[in-house]
């Protein structure tokens, strides 16, 4: 066949060889260009308030978590212990709650005065049980936060979606062999995993992010799995194979589009299940090195405190929230963005 | 049916298989723990820790360890405890067992359903302040901790309000409402936002323009075609997350009083109880592997597009 | 396989609805905790706090304790009769003491319970024997069980044989492993003896019910065949399982419960309330050093920096809440007192163990110097706990602080792991602690050369020779005793070979109107709860 083609090729006249070719190449590319379908993306994300308003305070949460040690008003490790358990002051605010009392065995307390606190200090966000600046560890906690958060969702894109991409497109003996992989790293308790990671690794970071990377994709690879099968046996899809594309192609521009806003949905969820994690790992000691904040272990120590000093479990649970909705409502529009098949 | 007869024993193989593969590797995973399975080892002499590895085994070769503890389990038998003195295995964790599947039924049941409808909801109303509190109260529920929730649940309902029992389990139904509420938000979370997107997804397809143009209700549209392909994602999630449910959340388990494994079984990592270790293990994965099978079963059923037979 | 984890699971349930059956009115109950599962309810194999407290309930010791941590004859009828060299010790039981079946408690059965922890066919970690004549050799399977030092001479005589002489042997014997066993009842259960509430006979003032084997509530029900079942109260004690002390608090403020456990974080929350308990204990918390495995520890100075640079009032008044008192050397306080001049641990060794800036930054400087270096760095393992890792943050920051050019990293890591490093004497720092027994010298045998515990692996003729008079020849001189105790007190803080933090009190909430029960220093548990009763 191909020697054939090659010859009816070269017997072909150059002048219509080159005619047919040139308006061909141009319109291709003014047709399907990839820029502007990214450009496309991005004129309707713009146009989602939400979405805006979100990644305007991502935005900011990254800026303000980067520039943690410019920001911070104290060292977060610095203990003062004098001044431990403060509840929140903020200069000039009287609420309850922000001006340095805290209701103590039923009564309202001036915590600030009764450790002999001078006027002029203030911490916005407490202390906590060794007079550490809670608002200076929020700051470095989120920090590492939001770093595992990323890492677990480069891990979700990249490894769980393309584990599930290529366990579903390729079928058959591959499929079950693949899926059957993915039964055994579940299956096996990741705790067992992590309390050996004890002998080889210190806590910190990196053991974090390599616990993670054992297990935490799993659950994409499965959505992603599902997704395609479903995919697969569309029309477009089988039109596409039938016209000769192979299968990445068909996952890439085809599957993938039209699954991006399970999958953008499932990362999201996997960034709280990070956080969660870490949190986890904090307790067994191999998550954050001691005395290294992060958002999972300031919430942790506040829930342990809660009936005493509340605003230690409520502080950090609120800007995970904050975090997480920005996150959840940007990924909304990224999604529609995204997706094909949305309409105008 | 002969294709299913087919799908399924060859499905039991493999998950046989995966079942002696994972036995395994925790085996040899384990046997590398540091430490040993002694409590009170800060005071026994040599003398009496060589007597109990001899008890236990624990003098013999590694392989050998292995070969017999996989005919044991052939046999049923788990081992003995070596946290919790000369306890079979097997019933212990079968007394613990029960609370535990209890509520994480409980809490996939009851968070799927609302989930369900309030991501349904969200998704006809899209873009109201119906479905902005409904996306709110979803994306808060999976931002905030399970055990952060638990603790306001227990401090709300029970001790400011009095309403339910602030914890223990000897009070029926009444003890298991306020931990089966914190480990709801999860699944309930997941499956609000997953029956929404999906549901906005299919509402504003052509084909549902085609069925409302023929007169079908927006309700019916939603819930004949929507929820059908919502369904997919979420089983495939809710199946792995009611395991993880059942094995127990250690620290809800903790706040509640409650007489699940969760902890259990986290102590036997930590304290080498090395056949408690194996038991879960075994017990976790065989659970986890059952939901993968009934998902994809589940599958063949909800979606007829995914066949029996993949390969042509 | 999964149809035994079903009808395991069924039978679960079962038990579950059957113990939630409701109590008669007019009994009278008490509501007590426990802080976590308890491993065993076989006396004989008793190795860890928690079962040794739920056993208590429901076996007869030869002696109790009462508050001053004396030995008051209890199934015994008076003080043990010691022979002139202190290694024959007889006991005589009362004759009118029955199992919770009616049938008669006998010194044979206290014979078989011993033999029973010591045979090596059991297979018992229990460490609390006392140092019954060839009980290594036994349990070793080198002699026959029939040559271990213990013999009853008659249905209420029993007749100890001890390798040495042991002042403290009162104390010893209030031990749960040394309390009666029916060997017709044990025998006949065979190896199912212990496993359950069921496959168990109470000598004790209560007897065991709805226990299984990793419940986290039981019963234990009066017996009414106890010889003293007159001056027992309580009908029935429920006991509960609580491990969240937010949840604990929150049960006892409701009523529920009648007694719980603080941390140091909730202590404020009760201070000065007439529900807090508090009970000093006689656990030493100390500063482990591995000096052998890290040169730079082998430097004193350094060590001596290390010993003075912690203000230990701050750790224990501020940091622990006050539920803890600054140690004051390798023993602690209030185990014994100066038996000719009644002088406390604290008024004979004390003095050694102090917070000097100076000192310390002065012998810090000298130790870089003699090390050739501007900064030590080490690491500081502690268990992952709580309380442990609340302290060892402390110590981080606190030596930062004082000794400026140290640099301490923290490991927080499961108790076995700690223990293995420490027992493979291969560590830097490692937040450990002793809990001896009522003897004092078990607080500093820990550091004889050649003994497996010497974490350190300092090596000392000089102190190991101490030791060794300490438990032979002092066995009868106690004057002798105590001085040589104060000896090796100082030594141990001379060579700052161990670094002494504090002492732990611990604290709970209990119904005030509670009255009559015992708190206990030393042993398993705290509350003996035999003989309170609820005040009218």
């Amino acid at each position: 066949m191909d020697t054939l083609q090659n010859r009816s090729c070269e017997q072909l006249p150059d002048t219509a060889f080159r005619f047919r070719q040139g308006p061909a190449k141009t319109d291709a590319q003014e047709l399907a260009p990839p820029i502007t379908f990214l450009q496309d993306a991005w004129r309707r994300l713009r146009k989602n308030k939400a979405a805006v308003v979100c990644l305007i305070i991502l935005a900011f949460i990254m800026l303000i978590a980067l520039l943690a040690p410019v920001l911070a008003p104290y060292p977060p490790n610095e203990q003062h212990i004098p001044y431990a358990n403060l509840p929140p002051r903020i200069p000039g605010v009287s609420i309850a709650g922000f001006d340095g009392t805290i209701v103590f065995r039923g009564n309202r307390v001036d915590r600030y005065a009764l450790a002999n606190v001078p006027e002029d200090v203030s911490f916005y966000f407490g202390t906590d049980e060794f007079g550490r600046d809670l608002f200076s560890r929020t700051l470095y906690g989120m920090r590492i936060s939001l770093l595992i958060a990323f890492v677990a969702a480069l891990l979700d894109l990249s490894i769980g979606v393309i584990y599930g991409l290529i366990s579903a497109m390729k079928g058959g003996r591959t499929d079950v062999f693949m899926q059957r992989v993915l039964e055994i790293l579940a299956g096996v308790p990741s705790l067992v995993i992590v309390v050996l990671m004890l002998l080889v690794f210190e806590p910190g970071v990196f053991s974090i992010i390599l616990a993670l990377v054992i297990s935490s994709w799993i659950p994409m690879a499965r959505v992603v799995r599902a997704q395609t099968l479903r995919v697969k046996q569309m029309e477009y899809v089988q039109a596409a194979r039938a016209l000769g594309c192979t299968d990445a192609a068909i996952a890439f521009s085809h599957v993938l589009p039209n699954i991006s806003g399970v999958v953008i949905v499932r990362a999201m969820f996997s960034i709280p299940s990070a956080i969660f994690f870490e949190t986890f790992l904090s307790f067994l000691g191999v998550g954050m090195k001691i005395p290294n904040a992060s958002l999972g272990t300031l919430l942790n120590g506040g829930y342990k405190v809660f009936k005493l000093y509340p605003y230690q479990m409520f502080i950090p649970a609120v800007i995970l929230c904050v975090i997480m909705l920005s996150f959840n409502l940007f990924a909304d529009g990224l999604r529609d963005a995204f997706d094909p098949k949305m309409k105008e | 049916m002969n294709r299913w007869i087919k799908f399924i024993a060859q499905r039991l193989l493999y998950m046989a298989l995966t079942l002696f593969i994972i036995a395994s590797v925790t085996f040899f995973l384990m046997s590398a723990l540091p430490g040993t399975p002694y409590n009170n080892q800060d005071k026994l002499s040599e003398l009496q820790l060589a007597m109990l590895n001899a008890k236990y085994g624990f003098d013999k070769p590694l392989f050998e360890r292995y070969v017999s503890y996989l005919s044991n389990i052939l046999h049923g038998d788990f081992g003995i405890s070596l946290q919790f003195s000369d306890q079979p295995v097997a019933s212990l964790l079968g007394s613990r067992i029960g609370p535990s599947i209890q509520l994480g039924l409980q809490a996939v049941i009851f968070g799927t359903i609302v989930g369900t409808i309030m991501g349904a909801i969200a998704a006809m109303k899209q873009n109201t302040w119906i479905d902005v509190f409904c996306q709110l109260f979803a994306i808060t529920g999976r931002s905030v901790p399970n055990f952060v929730i638990a603790v306001l649940l227990q401090f709300i309902f029970a001790v400011t309000l009095k309403w339910l029992p602030i914890g223990l389990w000897d009070d029926g139904f009444r003890s298991s409402i306020l931990p089966t509420l914190a480990l709801s938000i999860s699944p309930m979370a997941d499956a609000a936002r997953f029956i929404r997107t999906e549901m906005v997804e299919v509402l504003s397809s052509d084909y549902i323009e085609l069925a409302r143009a023929k007169g079908m209700s927006d309700i019916r549209v939603a819930f004949t075609h929507g929820l059908r392909n919502a369904l997919i994602p979420l089983v495939t999630t809710l199946g792995p997350m009611t395991v993880s449910l059942m094995t127990g959340s250690l620290v809800v388990e903790n706040i509640f009083a409650i007489p699940g494994i969760g902890e259990q079984f986290t102590k036997s990592i930590l304290s080498n109880d090395y056949y408690t270790i194996m038991a879960v293990t075994i017990l976790y994965s065989t659970m986890l592997v059952t939901v993968i099978f009934l998902t994809d079963i589940l599958y063949q059923l909800i979606d007829p597009r995914v066949r029996v037979e993949e390969k042509n | 396989m999964k149809k035994i984890f079903a009808a395991v699971l069924a039978a679960a349930l079962l038990l579950t609805a059957v113990t939630t059956a409701s109590l008669a009115e007019e009994k009278k109950v008490l509501n007590w905790f426990i802080e976590g599962e308890v491993t065993t309810m076989d006396s004989s194999k008793v190795y860890d706090t928690l079962s040794g407290e739920a056993v208590a309930y429901f076996t007869d010791t030869l002696y109790r304790l009462d508050s001053e941590a004396n030995a008051v004859p209890n199934l015994a009828v008076a003080e043990p009769e010691v022979s002139e060299d202190g290694t024959v010790v007889t006991v005589t039981i009362r004759d009118d003491a029955k199992y919770a079946d009616g049938s008669a408690v006998t010194a044979y059965d206290i014979e078989y319970a011993v033999k029973r922890a010591a045979d090596p066919a059991v297979g018992s970690q229990a460490t609390s024997l006392p140092a019954i004549k060839n009980l290594d050799a036994v349990r070793a399977g080198e002699l026959p069980l029939d040559d271990l030092g213990i013999r009853a001479l008659s249905d209420t005589v029993i007749e100890f044989t001890l390798d040495g002489a042991d002042p403290y042997i009162a104390k010893k014997l209030a031990d749960t492993i040394v309390s009666p066993i029916s060997e017709a009842f044990a025998e006949a259960q065979g190896d199912q003896y212990g496993l359950s509430a069921d496959n168990l006979l109470a000598s004790g003032a209560y007897s065991l019910k709805d226990w299984t084997g990793a419940d986290i509530a039981w019963t234990y029900v009066k017996n009414p065949y106890y010889w003293d079942a007159e001056n027992v109260y309580f009908d029935e004690i429920t006991i509960q399982v609580i491990k969240d002390v937010a949840t604990g608090t929150n049960l006892y403020e409701s009523g529920k419960l009648d007694g719980t456990f603080l941390t140091s974080d909730y202590v404020p929350l009760y201070a000065g309330t007439e529900d807090l308990v508090d009970v000093p204990t006689l656990r030493m918390t100390n500063l482990e050093l591995g000096i052998s495995s890290n040169e730079i520890l082998q430097n004193e100075n350094i060590r001596k920096a290390l010993l003075f640079a912690l203000d230990r009032e701050e750790l224990c008044t501020s940091v622990l809440n006050g539920t803890a008192i600054p140690g004051v050397g390798v023993i602690p306080d209030g185990i014994a007192v100066n038996p000719e001049t009644g002088a406390s641990v604290a008024e004979d060794f004390g003095g050694q163990v102090y917070f000097d800036l100076e000192a310390a930054q002065a012998y810090f400087a000298k130790a870089l110097e003699e090390l050739g270096v501007d900064s030590v760095e080490l690491r500081l393992v502690t268990s992952d706990t709580d309380e442990n890792i609340k302290i060892g943050q402390y110590l981080q920051s606190a030596y930062e602080n004082n000794l400026p050019g140290i640099k301490i990293n923290l490991a927080n890591v499961p108790a076995s792991v700690r223990f293995e490093e420490m027992m493979s004497y291969d560590f830097d720092l490692a937040l450990g602690g002793w809990t001896g027994d009522y003897d004092p010298t078990s607080y500093v045998n820990q550091h004889r050369s050649d003994y497996a515990h010497n974490h350190s692996q300092w090596q000392s003729d000089e102190l190991s020779a101490l030791i060794d008079k300490l438990n032979t020849e002092d066995g009868t001189d106690f004057a002798a005793r105590w001085a040589h105790l104060g000896e090796a007190n100082k030594y141990l803080l001379d060579n700052a070979v161990v670094i002494p933090l504090e002492q732990a009190t611990k604290e709970f909430l209990v119904n005030p109107k509670l009255t009559g029960y015992v708190t206990k220093q030393l042993g398993y548990g705290v509350f003996d709860l035999t003989r309170a009763s609820f005040a009218e």
